[in-house]
C-alpha cells in the first residue's frame, strides 16, 4: 500500500526549519494591532468580573430556576474544545495516523490555552469566588472536608489533572524543537528557549529517551480525554433535572468535545496557515483528515439529540416530556433548531468530496459548528433549567453585557496567547516534520 | 507616674474605657403601669411578648408583639383573643413595616404652600399651632380609630368650641349593614356571623378571606367548618362580578351582572317559598312573602344577571337540599347605589332560609361601627368650600387617595387657613398640610378597642418610640388643654380601664385584673351565639314593596376594590405587600385592570399594555391582565397603587382607580361606591409588562396539588385506611433522628391561599426584598411561597416551602458540604460555608433554594425590624427555608432547662404559627402524641414529586373536594 504524502510534493527537509521559524521574525504592525485587540478584550471581561466581584452576582443574568447561565455553557465549550489536541497528539500518536504530524503542535497549544480559559469559568460563576480554594481537599483545623459525592469536586480533579497532563505533554513535544530556536538565536531569547530545550543535544540517548516519554505521555493523556469530558458531563447527568439527568452524557458529551475540538482547529489552522505560509506543511490533505473527524463525531452527536428525544417520548415521563417539548418548541427553540443544522445537517456535507476537500467552505463549516457547539451547551444547560419540575418556578435568563463581556474576555485571552505563542514558538513541530518527510521521501517506514 | 505598670495601665484603661461607654440603651418605658416583667429582670436574647391589637383595618384582631432587646420584631396573633385566635394576616403583620417605615416622619416640620419643608423642634411647632389655631372652626377628619381615642378626641374638640366636629373618614368601612338590618328587622345592629355551623356559604360578593369584616376570625370559622365532621363538609358558592381569593376558594362560583345581586337572592327567596319545605316561614305568613316577593321571578333574575334559569334553580335547590345555610353579601358586589337593598335581600333570604340563630346573629347593644357616612363628607367639603372651617387636622386618613376627585379637594383645602396633619408616614394627605406632627404608631401607644358584646381588645405598646414622636393625645392635649381630660394621657387610659373594669364588674382587684389582662390582651366573653329571633315581617315587605329595580350598565363597569394586600390603599407602603405576589395572578409591584377576553378582543389588548379608563370625567392609566375568571362586563382592579405622595415603596406609574369613582354614594346608607359604571377603554400603544412569578398555572400531570372527593375520604375513613410511606431503594444510609425528628403537615384543605405564611416568613426570617426589578429577574427571595394550580378545572393553593427531603438532592452536589442533614431530620443551610455554586438549587425539583445575589442593604430604621437570631446572609451564598431552626432551638433550649424533651405545640415556625386556618401544623414524629404523628398515617397525606423518592419532611394532604350528596 502506497503511503500518502501529506506534505507538498516538492518540500525538502532543508526547506522546514526555514518555514517554520519563518513567523518567529519580528512581527508587523498587524501583529501588534491584533495583540491590542485582545489585550482590549481580556482587559473589557476583566473590567466585568470586577464590577461581578464587587457588586454581587446580580449583575449577570442567573435567577432563581436559571442558576447556572453561560459561565457554565462557556465552561464546558472551552473544555470540549481543549480535547481535539490531546486527541490529535496522544490518541493519533497511538494510532500511528501520520497526518496528525504537522497539526499536532497547533492542536496541543490550543488544548493547553483553552483548557486555561475553561478552568477560570467554574470560578467565574461562584457567588463568593474569594472562597474558591475550598474546592480543594486541604487539611485544616476545622476539619472542614470537601463533598466527593458532588460532580462539582470531580471536575476540580478532572480539569486539574487534564490541565496538568496537557501541559507538561506540550512542553515535552517542544524539546527538540526548542533546542532548534536556542540555537538559532542569541541572547535573553536563546536563554529562555533553553529553559524549554532542558539541555538537548540530539543524541542518540536523548531522542530515545524523549520518545519514551513522548510515547508514556500519550499513553496517560489518552484515559483522560475520555475521562474530563464524561466528568464534566456528569456535572450534569448526576443530577435530577430533566435534560440533565441522562445515562448517554458522557459517551455524547466526548464526542461532542472532539467535535467541537476538531471545528476549532480547523477555525484556526486556516488563517494561520495563511498569516504564516505554511501551505507546504499544512495541506488540504491534513483539512481532510480533520473533517472527516468532524463527520464521525457529528455522526454521533446526532445519534445522542435524537435518541434524547426518543427517550423522553418512549420513557413516558411527564417531566422529561415537557423539558424536550420545551427544548424544541419553547421559548429557546430556535437556538435548539440552529444548533440542530449546524451541528447535524451542515457537517452531512463533509460525506462529498467536493466540500470535505474546499478549505474555504470546511472552514465556514467549522465556524459554524463553533456556534452550534457553543449552542448545545446552551441548551442544555439552560433549557432544561427553564422549565423544570415545578411549574411556579418557571423562568426565563437572558445573558448580560457582563456575561458577554467575560466570554469576550476568555476568547481574547484565548487568541493572545495563541498568538503569543505563534510568534515565539515553533507552530509545527520541526522534528516530527522532518522524521516524516524523510521517511516519506526514502520510503522507510517502521509501522 | 513611675509606678504605672502595665497591669495597672490596663487596668485604668479599662475602667476608662468603661466610664466612656456611652448610654446606648434607651430610657425604658415609662410604664403606665407596673411592668409585668421588671427592667432589671430583662434578658438580653429572650423575647418578650406583650398582647396588643391590630390596627392595620377595622377588624381589630388581637396581636402579640414579640420584644426583642427593647424593639418589636414581630407580630404574631393572639391566640387567646376572640378574633385572631393565633393567626393573622398579611397586612397585619406587616405593620411593622409602617412602625419602621424608611419614610416614617422623625420631626415635626412646617410647609406651607411651596415654601420649602422647615424642621420645627416640638415645643416651637405647638407654639405656632397654638397662635394660628385660636380662631374659628376646628374640623378634625380621623380614620377609624379606637373607641377610647375617639371620645378623647371629641372631648377634646368640644373643649375647642361648640361647632368643632370630628370627622370618621373610612370610606372602606361600611354602615350598609345596619341600616339593613335596620330595614329588615327594626333592629340598627351589626351582624355576627358563625360560619363554622355552615354546611352550605353561599356568597354574594363577601371576600371574608381577605378584606371583608374580619377576615382572620371569619377564615378561622370557615376552616372549621371545612373540616370533615359527620361526613359532611361546608360548600361553599361565590355569587360575584369579578374574581377573588374567596370566589377562587368556592366550591361553586359564577360570574353576574353588576348591580343584579339583589334580584337574584330575591328570586331565590321567591323559588325557596314555592319549592322548598325548609323555609322557616309558617304557612300563615307566607302568602304574604309570597305576594312580596312574586314580581322576583327566576326568569327576570335571570334576564338581569345573565345566569340561565337551570343555574338559578341549581343555586334554589343548594339551599334547599342544605340545612344550615348562610347568605353573605359584600362590598365586593354591593358597593353601588343599591348596595343596602342588596344586603336587606341578603337578610331576607337567611330570614327564609332559618339562618338566623344558627349561622348568623345580631350582635345585641349599640351599633359597633360608628363611621362617619361618607355622603356625610360631601357636605364637609361643602361647608369647608364655603370658607367655614379654619382649622382642620387629619389624623390616620387619606381622603386625597379614596376620594375620587381630587381636584375638588385640593379647591377646597386651599381655603383652610390652617391644615396639621398627625401622622406616623407621610401620605397623599399629610403631604398637603401646613404642619406635619409625628405620632405614636399604635405599635407604641396605648389604647382600648370596643369590640361590641361588652368585649374589650387592649392596644398596648411594645416599646419605646422609633423616633421622636408623641402620642395623638398628647399633642391635642399640649395644643389647646382641655380642663376634663387629664394632663397626664396614660393617666386617662388608666381611668378608661378603670371604668371598663367597672362596668364589666371584673372580680378582685382592679390591679390583679388589669395585670390578667395585660397578659391576655383584654377582655372578652364572645362564647355563645346571640339567639335571639329577629322578626322581618313588617321592614321586609315594606322594603319589597317599595324595591326600586336598580339600572344596570350595557357598558363596562370597573369594580375597584379593596384589596387583599394593601387594603382601600394603605397597605400601599409596604414592601412586603408588594413583594407577596397577588393570590390569583402572582404579580407584584403593580397593579394591572382586570379584564375578559372578550374585551380584551374588542380592544385589541394583549397583558401589559397599558388603557387608559376614563369615567366620570377622570382617567388613569394601568397596565391590562387577562382574566376569563372576570364577568364580561366587568374590568377590575384592586386600591393600593397611584399614590401621589406615600413613600418609597408606593407604586406611582399605574393610576388609582378610586380616581373614577362616582361622586355619588349608598342611597340609604351613604357608603362609598366601589363600582364606576360605563367606564371607556383607550389604548396608549405604551407597554409595561406585568412581573409574574408563577411561570404556569397548569400542573398537567404533575400531581403537585392532589385532591380526594369527600365520598372518597368518607368511604377510606370508614375503611380505617392509612397511607402507606412509598418505599423505594436508597443508596446512601439512613439518617438517624434519636430525639427529634420534624415534620411538617399542611391540609391543603384547608389552605386558602391568603399569604400569611409567606409574610410572616419574612418577617422571622430577615428575608430581603429585592424590588420590582429583582422579582422581573426572578430573584424573588421568599423562602415560602403560594402556588396556585388548576385541578378538576377549579384552582387550588399549595404552600411551598423547603421540604427538608430526607433524601436530598441539593446535599449531594454540594461539592463544601455548605448543605447538611441535621440528626433531627433538617436540611441544614450553612451559610458561612456556602461558596455559591447553587448546584444546590438546579437539583433541588421544588425550587425552594433562594441565592443572594447581591448584598442586601436594610435601610434605617428596618434594620431594627430584624430577627436577632437570625445570621445576615451575605451576597453569593444560598438560602432557604429552615423550618424556623432558631425557633427550635429556643424550645429546645427552654425545654433543656427544665429537664424535659419539648412538647408539641412549643416548637413551631413562623409560617403555621401564623395560619389563620391552621392548615400547618409542626411537630416532632419521634413523639407519639404530636399532632403530626397523628396526621402522618392520614390517607390524604402525599408528598409532591413522590416519584423522585427525596421522602421530604414536609406531607401535604389532599384537598377535599365537596361533593352535594345524592
Amino acid at each position: 500500500m502506497s503511503k500518502e504524502n501529506y506534505f507538498a510534493p516538492d518540500l525538502i527537509v532543508d526547506q522546514v526549519n526555514a518555514q517554520v521559524l519563518e513567523p518567529l521574525k519580528k512581527p508587523s504592525k498587524l501583529f501588534y494591532v491584533m495583540i491590542a485587540l485582545f489585550i482590549s478584550f481580556i482587559l473589557f471581561g476583566a473590567y466585568c468580573l470586577y464590577t461581578q466581584i464587587f457588586e454581587g452576582l446580580g449583575v449577570a443574568g442567573m435567577n432563581n430556576p436559571i442558576a447556572w447561565g453561560i459561565y457554565l455553557t462557556n465552561f464546558v465549550f472551552w473544555v470540549g474544545i481543549a480535547h481535539s489536541g490531546t486527541l490529535i497528539s496522544a490518541i493519533l500518536f497511538l494510532f500511528r495516523s501520520r497526518w496528525r504530524t504537522s497539526v499536532n503542535r497547533i492542536a496541543e497549544a490550543m488544548t493547553v490555552f483553552a483548557v486555561t480559559m475553561a478552568g477560570l469559568f467554574p470560578l467565574i460563576h461562584l457567588g463568593r469566588i474569594w472562597f474558591a480554594y475550598w474546592l480543594l481537599p486541604y487539611p485544616n483545623a476545622r476539619h472542614l472536608w470537601v463533598n466527593f459525592r458532588s460532580p462539582l469536586n470531580w471536575d476540580v480533579f478532572a480539569v486539574v489533572t487534564y490541565m496538568t497532563v496537557s501541559t507538561l505533554f506540550f512542553i515535552v513535544g517542544m524539546m527538540p524543537d526548542m533546542a532548534v530556536l536556542r540555537d538559532r538565536f542569541k541572547g535573553i531569547r536563546s536563554k529562555i528557549y533553553g529553559v524549554f530545550a532542558m539541555g538537548w543535544r540530539g543524541t542518540h540517548r536523548q531522542w530515545h529517551h524523549y520518545e519514551t516519554a513522548y510515547l508514556l505521555f500519550a499513553a496517560l493523556a489518552t484515559p483522560l480525554v475520555i475521562s474530563v469530558h464524561s466528568i464534566v458531563s456528569w456535572d450534569f447527568a448526576m443530577s435530577s433535572l430533566p435534560g440533565w439527568h441522562s445515562t448517554i452524557f458522557a459517551p455524547y458529551f466526548v464526542s461532542g468535545a472532539i467535535f467541537s475540538g476538531c471545528a476549532m482547529v480547523i477555525t484556526i489552522l486556516y488563517p494561520l496557515r495563511k498569516f504564516f505560509h505554511l501551505e507546504d506543511l499544512i495541506t488540504e490533505k491534513h483539512f481532510t483528515r480533520i473533517s472527516q473527524m468532524m463527520l464521525l463525531t457529528s455522526l454521533i452527536v446526532t445519534y445522542s439529540y435524537l435518541t434524547e428525544f426518543f427517550i423522553a417520548w418512549y420513557g413516558h415521563n411527564i417531566f422529561e416530556q415537557e423539558s424536550f417539548y420545551n427544548r424544541a418548541f419553547g421559548y429557546y427553540g430556535i437556538y435548539f433548531f440552529m444548533m440542530f443544522v449546524f451541528n447535524s445537517i451542515l457537517p452531512l456535507g463533509i460525506f462529498f468530496k467536493k466540500i470535505r476537500t474546499n478549505i474555504k467552505v470546511l472552514f465556514v463549516i467549522s465556524i459554524l459548528v463553533n456556534v452550534g457547539m457553543w449552542l448545545e451547551r446552551f441548551v442544555i444547560i439552560i433549557t432544561s433549567l427553564s422549565r423544570d419540575y415545578d411549574p411556579y418556578a418557571w423562568g426565563i435568563y437572558k445573558p448580560t453585557y457582563i456575561e458577554w463581556g467575560i466570554f469576550l474576555g476568555s476568547v481574547g485571552g484565548f487568541l493572545l496567547l495563541f498568538f503569543s505563542f505563534a510568534k515565539f514558538a515553533p507552530v509545527v513541530a520541526i522534528s516530527e516534520v522532518k522524521g516524516q518527510i524523510h521517511h516519506d521521501k526514502t520510503g522507510g517506514d517502521h509501522e | 507616674m513611675n509606678n504605672l505598670d502595665r497591669r495597672n495601665f490596663l487596668k485604668s484603661l479599662g475602667m476608662l474605657s468603661l466610664a466612656m461607654v456611652p448610654d446606648i440603651s434607651r430610657r425604658p418605658i415609662r410604664k403606665l403601669f407596673p411592668l409585668l416583667i421588671p427592667a432589671e429582670e430583662i434578658i438580653p436574647g429572650t423575647p418578650y411578648w406583650y398582647a396588643s391589637t391590630c390596627c392595620e383595618c377595622p377588624a381589630r384582631c388581637g396581636t402579640m408583639l414579640k420584644v426583642r432587646e427593647g424593639r418589636v420584631i414581630k407580630i404574631e396573633g393572639n391566640p387567646n383573643h376572640p378574633l385572631s385566635r393565633g393567626g393573622l394576616c398579611p397586612r397585619g403583620q406587616a405593620a411593622l413595616q409602617e412602625l419602621y417605615n424608611v419614610d416614617r416622619i422623625r420631626f415635626p416640620f412646617k410647609k406651607i404652600d411651596n415654601a420649602p419643608k422647615t424642621k420645627l423642634t416640638w415645643d416651637s411647632a405647638i407654639n405656632e399651632i397654638k397662635e394660628l389655631i385660636e380662631v374659628g372652626k376646628t374640623l378634625f377628619i380621623s380614620g377609624y380609630i379606637t373607641s377610647i381615642q375617639k371620645s378623647y378626641i371629641q372631648t377634646w374638640l368640644g373643649g375647642i368650641s361648640e361647632a368643632a366636629q370630628l370627622f370618621i373618614y373610612e370610606p372602606a368601612l361600611r354602615n350598609s349593614y345596619y341600616e339593613a338590618n335596620r330595614i329588615a328587622f327594626g333592629r340598627p345592629d351589626a351582624n355576627e356571623y358563625h360560619l363554622e355551623n355552615a354546611d352550605l356559604i353561599m356568597d354574594f360578593g363577601a371576600e371574608f378571606m381577605e378584606t371583608w369584616e374580619s377576615p382572620v376570625e371569619l377564615s378561622h370559622q370557615y376552616s372549621n367548618a371545612r373540616r370533615v365532621r359527620n361526613e359532611n363538609i361546608v360548600k361553599l358558592i361565590y355569587v360575584g362580578i369579578s374574581e377573588s381569593l374567596t370566589g377562587t376558594n368556592a366550591d361553586e362560583e359564577y360570574k353576574i351582572h353588576p348591580k343584579t345581586e339583589a334580584v337574584v337572592m330575591l328570586s331565590l327567596a321567591n323559588w325557596l317559598l314555592d319549592n322548598s319545605q325548609k323555609s322557616n316561614i309558617n304557612d300563615r305568613e307566607k302568602s304574604t312573602w309570597r305576594r312580596n316577593l312574586q314580581a322576583f321571578t327566576l326568569q327576570k333574575a335571570s334576564e338581569m344577571s345573565g345566569l340561565s334559569i337551570e343555574q338559578l334553580t341549581h343555586l334554589g335547590k343548594q339551599l334547599d337540599q342544605y340545612p344550615n345555610t348562610l347568605i353573605l353579601c359584600g362590598d365586593a358586589v354591593a358597593a353601588h347605589e343599591q348596595g343596602t337593598d342588596s344586603i336587606v335581600a341578603a337578610n331576607i333570604l337567611n330570614y327564609i332560609c332559618g339562618s338566623y340563630g344558627n349561622t348568623i346573629a345580631l350582635k345585641s347593644g349599640q351599633p359597633l361601627d360608628a363611621v362617619d357616612a361618607p355622603v356625610d363628607f360631601e357636605a364637609v367639603i361643602e361647608e369647608i368650600l364655603n370658607d367655614q372651617i379654619s382649622n382642620i387636622i387629619f389624623y390616620n386618613t387619606n381622603p386625597f387617595y379614596t376620594y375620587p376627585d381630587k381636584e375638588r379637594l385640593r379647591k377646597a383645602l386651599k381655603k383652610v387657613p390652617l391644615k396639621i396633619a398627625l401622622a406616623t408616614t407621610l401620605n397623599d394627605t399629610a403631604a398637603m398640610a401646613d404642619y406635619v406632627l409625628p405620632v405614636h404608631h399604635t405599635i407604641e401607644t396605648w389604647g382600648v378597642e370596643d369590640l361590641g358584646n361588652e368585649d374589650y381588645s387592649l392596644v398596648q405598646p411594645g416599646m419605646q418610640p422609633v423616633f421622636d414622636s408623641k402620642p395623638v393625645e398628647v399633642v391635642l392635649q399640649s395644643i389647646r388643654k382641655h380642663t376634663r381630660l387629664p394632663n397626664d394621657f396614660e393617666q386617662y387610659i388608666e381611668n378608661e380601664w378603670q371604668s371598663i373594669f367597672n362596668e364589666i364588674g371584673g372580680n378582685g382587684s382592679f390591679e390583679k385584673n388589669w395585670k390578667e389582662m395585660l397578659l391576655k390582651g383584654g377582655v372578652w366573653n364572645r362564647t355563645t351565639l346571640q339567639s335571639a329571633q329577629v322578626d322581618a315581617s313588617q321592614g321586609a315587605f315594606s322594603f319589597l314593596q317599595n324595591y326600586e329595580l336598580p339600572k344596570v350598565s350595557e357598558r363596562l363597569t370597573l369594580n375597584a376594590h379593596l384589596s387583599h394586600r394593601y387594603y382601600d390603599g394603605v397597605g400601599a407602603n409596604k414592601s412586603w405587600l408588594w413583594e407577596l405576589p397577588h393570590q390569583l395572578y402572582h404579580y407584584v409591584w403593580d397593579v394591572p385592570v382586570r379584564v375578559h377576553p372578550n374585551v380584551a378582543r374588542e380592544y385589541g389588548l394583549a397583558e401589559g399594555e397599558i388603557v387608559s379608563l376614563s369615567c366620570n370625567n377622570r382617567s388613569i392609566e394601568a397596565p391590562v391582565l387577562i382574566t376569563d375568571q372576570i364577568h364580561p362586563k366587568v374590568i377590575a382592579m384592586e386600591l393600593g397603587s397611584g399614590h401621589a405622595n406615600y413613600g418609597q415603596h408606593a407604586v406611582k406609574e399605574t393610576g388609582n382607580p378610586a380616581d373614577l369613582l362616582p361622586l355619588n354614594f349608598d342611597r340609604i346608607s351613604g357608603d362609598k361606591i366601589f363600582l364606576a359604571e360605563n367606564v371607556e377603554i383607550k389604548k396608549t400603544g405604551k407597554r409595561r409588562d406585568l412581573v409574574r412569578l408563577q411561570g404556569s398555572y397548569d400542573q398537567g400531570e404533575r400531581k403537585i396539588v392532589q385532591q380526594i372527593s369527600l365520598k372518597e375520604v368518607v368511604r377510606l375513613h370508614k375503611q380505617g385506611a392509612v397511607r402507606e410511606e412509598p418505599h423505594a431503594p436508597k443508596i446512601y444510609p439512613e439518617h438517624e433522628h434519636e430525639v427529634y425528628d420534624w415534620m411538617m403537615v399542611i391540609d391543603l384543605s384547608l389552605c386558602t391561599g391568603c399569604g400569611a405564611c409567606a409574610v410572616a416568613c419574612y418577617a422571622e426570617n430577615a428575608v430581603p426584598v429585592v424590588g420590582k426589578q429583582g422579582c422581573k429577574h426572578g430573584r424573588e427571595m421568599a423562602w415560602l411561597r403560594l402556588e396556585k394550580f388548576e385541578v378538576d378545572g377549579r384552582y387550588r393553593f399549595i404552600p411551598m416551602l423547603c421540604q427538608q427531603c430526607e433524601i436530598a438532592p441539593c446535599e449531594t452536589v454540594c461539592p463544601v458540604y455548605a448543605t447538611v442533614h441535621s440528626n433531627e431530620g433538617l436540611n441544614i443551610q450553612v451559610y458561612n460555608r456556602c461558596v455559591g455554586t447553587r448546584y444546590c438549587s438546579n437539583n433541588c425539583p421544588y425550587k425552594v433554594r433562594r441565592f443572594n445575589y447581591y448584598p442586601t442593604r436594610w435601610e434605617e430604621p428596618t434594620n431594627l425590624q430584624l430577627n436577632p437570631d437570625i445570621y445576615h446572609r451575605p451576597k453569593g451564598v444560598m438560602e432557604k427555608c429552615t423550618f424556623c431552626v432558631h425557633r427550635l432551638r429556643r424550645a429546645k433550649e427552654e425545654a433543656k432547662m427544665q429537664g424535659r424533651l419539648v412538647k408539641d405545640g412549643e416548637a413551631i415556625p413562623a409560617c403555621v404559627q401564623s395560619c389563620p386556618t391552621g392548615a400547618m401544623s409542626f411537630g416532632n414524629l419521634n413523639n407519639p402524641d404530636s399532632r403530626v404523628t397523628k396526621m402522618v398515617n392520614n390517607f390524604r397525606g402525599y408528598h409532591v414529586f413522590e416519584v423522585l423518592n427525596t421522602q421530604p419532611s414536609v406531607l401535604y394532604l389532599k384537598n377535599i373536594k365537596h361533593e352535594d350528596k345524592g
